[in-house]
């Protein structure tokens, strides 16, 4: 079978990346296999036998740890494919008796939200200085249209937050009955 | 007895840190962890690698483990004494609930089992 490569583009938000993964193993089953990541939304896939994959995503901004980090999840069968924005992408074969999950227990969920979220706040001071600030004599076009992208993307960023801490409620609740 | 307190702020560990903890009683990587770990619970407890990772860095952080030495990219880590403590703490609260458990089940009362474990 000839093998190809296939680009496609499909927007994720940053709170969907369960259909993210979702969708790349529909993908692997229709014989489409994440090869590599281009820019946000373009994915990069190689044409082959349909196969039965299971995706995961991860959210990691530590640099210095990387190689260990990446070497964790290749002895535990993980094959990275690689990283975009912070987002770790990693596949594994679906076979019976292997673990198919890089978070198994729910506090680590958490984590990986938390973490998300710590990073998209570290921008929202400066946005929200940005949108605010007192224009005085900057009238000028450039400057009311980085102002106009600058409320976009706090809107934006707005409700990025919100739908993650609604996630990291759902998990924190789903703790407590397991608790309970 | 300032130390007790001290130590009760880590408890009750969940079911992955206590095993995670009592796998590096010996030096292990990360993959050794997994294996020891499925093992000695009988299966019951699998770690992912995004799980234990983070378990690592945040015992790391508390002072349970250290790292002992790095080879090919591979940390191993062990208990440090005051991760010994805290797991000895977690294991003496697991043996006042098992011993209420048992009560339970042989038809006695809670109470009367756990006034017998503080003699």
């Amino acid at each position: 079978m000839e093998r190809k490569i296939v680009r496609k583009f499909n927007w994720f938000w940053a709170w969907n990346d369960d259909r993210e993964e979702a969708w790349l193993e529909e993908m692997s089953r229709q014989g489409l296999h994440l090869s590599s990541l281009g820019l946000p939304g373009f994915y990069y896939f190689e044409s082959g036998e349909p196969g039965d994959y299971a995706y995961r995503l991860d959210f990691n901004t530590t640099h210095k740890d990387r190689a260990n980090y990446l070497a964790l999840f290749q002895d535990a069968g993980w094959e990275h494919l690689g990283n975009l924005g912070g987002w770790e992408y990693f596949r594994k074969q679906r076979k019976p008796g292997e673990v198919m999950e890089i978070f198994t227990d729910n506090e680590s969920k958490i984590k990986k939200y938390t973490r998300l979220m710590v990073y998209l706040v570290i921008f929202f001071p400066v946005l929200f200085i940005l949108v605010t600030s007192d224009p005085g004599e900057h009238t000028r076009t450039i400057y009311q249209i980085g102002r106009l992208l600058g409320a976009l993307l706090l809107l934006l960023y707005s409700v990025a937050l919100i739908k993650i801490l609604g996630r990291i409620s759902r998990l924190k609740k789903s703790l407590a009955l397991e608790n309970d | 007895m300032t130390d007790r307190i001290d130590l009760n702020k880590y408890l009750p560990l969940t079911e992955a840190t206590y095993y995670i903890l009592l796998a590096l009683d010996e030096p292990l990587h990360g993959y050794g962890v997994m294996q020891k770990v499925e093992a000695i619970s009988q299966g019951a407890v699998r770690l992912g690698p995004g799980t234990l990772y983070g378990a690592f860095q945040s015992l790391e952080k508390e002072g349970l483990i250290r790292m002992i030495r790095e080879e090919e990219r591979r940390k191993c880590y062990q208990l440090t004494g005051k991760g010994r403590q805290v797991l000895a703490a977690q294991v003496g609260r697991l043996q006042v609930m098992l011993a209420n458990g048992q009560a339970f089940q042989d038809g006695m009362g809670s109470s009367h089992a756990a006034g017998r474990m503080q003699e």
